[in-house]
């Protein structure tokens, strides 16, 4: 579950608790007291942001459009008669340009390289090349979002960022970010069996087999390592450390610093395009794109 | 004037045109220019915030 632009994504808890609390999309790692169990900010960084408050507003705050997704903002000497030219683009997608403009698909202009697609707009014959297909397959993608979200109104969204903290505390009060331990027991149990089939096989000289259930025993126990990454065994930021660099760096030969530095921003904004990187197992030279 | 000085929308939008990086969090105005670097969470979430009313992001 997460809020992205206001807009409330609606994620329906597991119906039973899951040990791996940690895997949930919200979870990151961050210095942390012993106390802190919860959120991706622990209390002491919360706290820390002070440092950098230069200010405060009055009133309800209206979002700017982010200079990296296009804002426009006006300097300190730019006069306010000049607000018609460069007018600053409020953040609501229902007045914002689309990224590709709505095309007119009446156009039978044939072009070189027209694709003739009687499927790409039902109905029609059209000739359309696949830059219009695509332009016109976007809007209606964001028609039907628009239809079936939230409106964006300040008042629709503040009431969904109360529902939304009023869940959060929910989830917190419910203990979904309190480990327990006991399934740590489970996972041991398979983590052993896994192994000793391995050194029996082994041992009779069953090598391929052998391999198989190493391979299992590795594979099974970097989930732990997982969680050690996100702080979600013991919610210590030392001890868990210590955990995953024990069965990733030491057991796995991982290092789970490097995969910490990658997996915390897919956490932080799961699946979305725009900033996530390729969550797991890529090296950082691999990356189309950089991050950080 | 300090850290209980009220900034208007425009002094923000201009702040914002010099290149700061200023958030929204609780009421208050966070300049995060030396920040965005060391972000275990990466600059780009913070870049996306810019502007924003980022409270919920940062305390979830």
């Amino acid at each position: 579950m997460y809020a992205v632009h206001k807009v409330f994504c609606h994620c329906h808890p597991p119906r039973e608790p899951h040990p791996r609390a940690s895997e949930k999309s919200y979870m990151r790692f961050t210095k942390a007291d012993k106390s802190s169990n919860h959120s991706s900010h622990s209390p002491d960084t919360l706290r820390s942001m002070h440092r950098y408050r230069i200010g405060r507003i009055e009133g309800h705050w209206i979002n700017f459009t982010p200079p990296i997704q296009g804002g426009v903002f006006r300097a300190r000497h730019v006069h306010e008669i000049d607000q018609g030219s460069s007018r600053i683009p409020i953040d609501n997608l229902a007045t914002a340009p689309a990224c590709t403009p709505a095309l007119q698909l009446n156009d039978k202009t044939t072009e070189a390289g027209v694709k003739h697609d009687t499927n790409a707009i039902p109905g029609t014959a059209a000739l359309v090349s696949p830059e219009t297909y695509t332009a016109a397959k976007v809007q209606r993608d964001i028609d039907i979002a628009l239809a079936r979200y939230p409106a964006l109104d300040a008042t629709t969204q503040d009431n969904i960022a109360l529902r939304f903290q009023a869940f959060h505390q929910r989830v917190k009060d419910d203990g979904f970010y309190t480990c327990r331990f006991s399934e740590y027991g489970k996972e041991i149990v398979r983590y052993a069996a896994l192994f000793a089939l391995f050194a029996s096989c082994l041992s009779r000289g069953w090598y391929l087999i052998s391999a198989c259930f190493l391979g299992l025993f590795w594979h099974q126990i970097m989930f732990s390592a997982h969680d050690a990454g996100h702080r979600g065994i013991t919610h210590n930021f030392t001890v868990d450390t210590l955990i995953g660099i024990f069965i990733a760096d030491v057991c796995c030969g991982l290092s789970i610093g490097w995969w910490k530095s990658s997996h915390n921003v897919h956490h932080l904004v799961t699946n979305l395009p725009v900033i996530n990187p390729p969550p797991m197992n890529t090296t950082p030279s691999s990356k189309p794109f950089q991050l950080r | 004037m300090g850290k209980g000085r009220v900034y208007s929308r425009r002094e923000i939008e201009s702040l914002i045109a010099a290149g700061d990086s200023i958030v929204i969090k609780d009421g208050a105005v966070l300049r995060l220019n030396c920040w965005g670097d060391r972000h275990p969470g990466g600059h780009l979430v913070i870049q996306h915030m810019v502007g924003r009313e980022a409270t919920d992001e940062i305390n979830m």
